[in-house]
């Protein structure tokens, strides 16, 4: 498969940073992208907790974050706005790493969880157990995460072995999303109309209504993805290269892409089960970070953009059409969509990043 | 294990015999699609109906089954090939004829069509999905760079328009629960309607696009060696994919708007094929086209006889019949890439 990119680089300007046996590369270019994408997430979120049908001025803002604000204040600000943020800003960037190690993982482009059934089977667990059994949110929750964790693991089971490649993944992957899209078509053709409303509901991916539990949640999941994905970081980088030159460096190919396996089904499972599976995050995040990058090598810069795209998206559908409110998983879809597309056609010369 | 398709080198007659066996086994399945169905019927009952116009049967074969067999075959053929020109252009195993957009912009008209203009006839909800199809494939190319397009790029901006046009069905069918209901089954993708879809159009643009595409095999086998090499070849990478994507637009646009998506046949049956046929074109096209039409005949058939006296929708019965064969072959063959 040649979809690998072409690497026209302009010279870059790089210093380490280096602690004992360990070093880090600094790129100034990776460094600004960073910084922008933080105050950027930044602005949102003070905009996101500011504003709606009661709006805060920052000072009173300030004031209410400082703990001297009115009751009314403290529930708008605490007991509404800020878990939303919060499962937002963490669902986000779950999103956005799971996607970059399976774009990594696969060295394909298109390697989402979105593609490889991971979201399907999240799908596919929330739907059964709205459609079958009827259930309430949290079950839903639940059924959702071990859908999407079930298909990781069926995946893993299925490229386990000689084969060192990622196109076996790819493969695996598209057929499980098959399988599983065709179970969600036929749950929601037998449901009655009201399920089915609910299933679509989910399948679009909302945030409205999330506590600090569901953020914690996701921020653990989160916590322990970023550590993962340290600890295997060195590998998945040598493995962009190809599996041959990565066991040629010394990466142990087998155990670095189980354990990458692994690390991006559990955060896709953490976020799609919180928020629902919010279309297209995960498959945008690691492109847009690219090309604000210039180099597909930063997996913190996609998670932030994950982060990005989710709070601002759900930003805008809290505002909404006219007086309605929408799912945030439309905004997703919309926000990331049109910013990628828009990224496609004005760096079109520059001949950057796949 | 190695990475690349070895195993009994696929040779010529083991090919020609793949062929030749595809062939029969369309003749049985278009058969058997004819006979079997919520009301069986026996092969002279199917004769007289067939042949006779005052028989009990003449309505059933004629108006439904035949139609329905005819609109299977060609949908089936359509998006196998178009599955296979799709990937081989954009050199991706991911890439379906749904990457350019074909599906989600159809979805897009069809939603539109339905709450916007309140449009309820099929004739128009059919040329309103070919339509948003097109516009989308156009997007798509356009905004991938027109002639700059790569086929990373070319991919990436599918993903983006097929993510931004779905977000906008979606948003649509969360506001208008009449439009869901509509949707919630055409997006399935079934070949109940074939009765009521203009059948010799639509078998006439997939037979035209059908043979455009199955002459792209030689230039499409110099494209796999990448862009330059082609260029050498004396292939004009460009120019190929401007064609490439007129062929798979008519193609995927043709059988979706008529059965709806059936993702599938598109994205699977091109990998099925080439673990016989390995990656020569000249083959994977044929047999894509012909394995697309066998494998959507034989799941629609299936869909008619398991659930009597009602039915599946074919889209479901693709998947989750051929998913499982499907994972099968790839974790015990060695895998032919592209």
């Amino acid at each position: 498969m040649s979809t690998a990119s072409t690497p026209i680089r302009t010279p870059i300007r790089a210093s380490a940073l280096r602690l004992g046996g360990y070093s880090v590369r600094l790129r100034p270019r990776t460094a600004l992208a960073v910084l922008g994408c933080l105050l950027a997430l930044a602005a949102v979120a003070a905009w996101t907790t500011s504003t709606g049908t009661f709006e805060l001025t920052p000072d009173r803002l300030w004031a209410t974050l400082a703990g001297s604000g009115t009751r009314a204040e403290d529930y708008i600000v605490w007991t509404i706005r800020l878990p939303r943020l919060a499962t937002a800003v963490c669902v986000g960037a779950c999103l956005g790493l799971a996607g970059a190690i399976f774009q990594t993982l696969t060295r394909n482009p298109l390697g989402s969880p979105d593609i490889l059934g991971l979201t399907q089977g999240a799908s596919a667990g929330a739907l059964v157990a709205i459609v079958v059994a009827g259930a309430s949110t949290t079950v839903v929750t639940g059924s959702a995460a071990l859908g999407a964790l079930g298909t990781g693991l069926v995946i893993s089971l299925l490229t386990r072995g000689g084969d060192p490649s990622g196109y076996r993944i790819v493969l695996v992957g598209i057929g499980l999303a098959a399988i599983l899209a065709g179970v969600n078509g036929y749950l929601l053709t037998r449901s009655d109309i009201i399920d089915a409303t609910r299933a679509v509901f989910w399948l679009t991916g909302d945030l409205n209504g999330r506590d600090w539990n569901q953020a914690a949640t996701v921020a653990i999941v989160l916590a322990a993805g970023c550590a993962a994905t340290v600890a295997i970081g060195r590998g998945l980088d040598a493995m962009r290269l190809g599996e041959a030159t990565a066991i040629g460096q010394g990466a142990k190919v087998g155990p670095v892409r189980a354990t990458a396996l692994v690390t991006a089904s559990v955060l896709t499972a953490g976020g799609v089960a919180v928020a629902g599976p919010l279309a297209f995050v995960a498959l945008a995040a690691p492109h847009i970070a690219a090309r604000l990058t210039g180099s597909s090598r930063s997996l913190l810069c996609a998670a932030l953009v994950g982060a990005l795209i989710v709070t601002a998206a759900d930003a805008a559908a809290v505002h909404g059409v006219g007086d309605r409110q929408l799912p945030t998983g439309v905004v997703t879809g919309v926000v990331g969509g049109v910013y990628l597309m828009w990224l496609l056609v004005t760096q079109r010369k520059k001949g950057v990043v796949s | 294990m190695s990475t690349t398709a070895t195993g009994p080198a696929p040779t010529t007659s083991r090919r020609v015999t793949g062929l030749l066996v595809l062939v029969a086994l369309l003749a049985v399945l278009a058969v058997l699609s004819v006979v079997l169905g919520s009301r069986s019927m026996s092969l002279p009952e199917v004769w007289s109906g067939l042949t006779d116009a005052d028989s009990d049967a003449y309505p059933v074969v004629t108006e439904l089954r035949l139609p329905r067999t005819a609109l299977g075959l060609a949908a089936g053929a359509a998006l196998g090939l178009a599955g296979a020109l799709m990937q081989a252009m954009t050199r991706n195993p991911l890439a379906d004829p749904g990457l350019l957009g074909v599906n989600t912009g159809a979805a897009a008209a069809v939603v539109t069509a339905a709450h916007f203009i309140g449009l309820s006839s099929f004739t128009g909800t059919l040329v309103f999905a070919f339509l948003g199809a097109a516009v989308a494939a156009v997007a798509c190319y356009l905004i991938a760079g027109a002639a700059g397009a790569t086929p990373a790029r070319l991919a990436l901006a599918g993903a983006a328009v097929t993510a931004a046009g779905y977000a906008y069905v979606s948003a649509v069918q969360l506001l208008d629960s009449a439009t869901l209901e509509q949707m919630r089954f055409w997006s399935v993708g079934s070949l109940v309607n074939a009765h009521i879809v203009p059948i010799a159009p639509v078998i006439g643009l997939i037979v035209i696009a059908g043979i455009a595409g199955v002459a792209l095999a030689g230039p499409l086998n110099a494209l796999a060696l990448g862009d330059a090499t082609a260029t050498g070849l004396g292939v004009d990478p460009r120019t190929l994919r401007v064609v490439g994507i007129g062929v798979i637009t008519v193609l995927a646009g043709t059988a979706t708007a008529a059965c709806g998506p059936i993702v599938f046949v598109g994205l699977v049956i091109p990998h099925m094929v080439r673990f016989h046929t390995g990656p020569d074109q000249n083959w994977v096209l044929p047999y894509s086209m012909l394995t697309g039409a066998a494998f959507l005949l034989a799941a629609d058939v299936i869909g008619r006889v398991v659930a009597r006296p009602s039915e599946l929708q074919v889209g479901i019965v693709c998947a989750v019949v051929g998913g499982p064969f499907f994972l099968y072959l790839v974790s015990r063959r060695k895998v032919a890439r592209l």
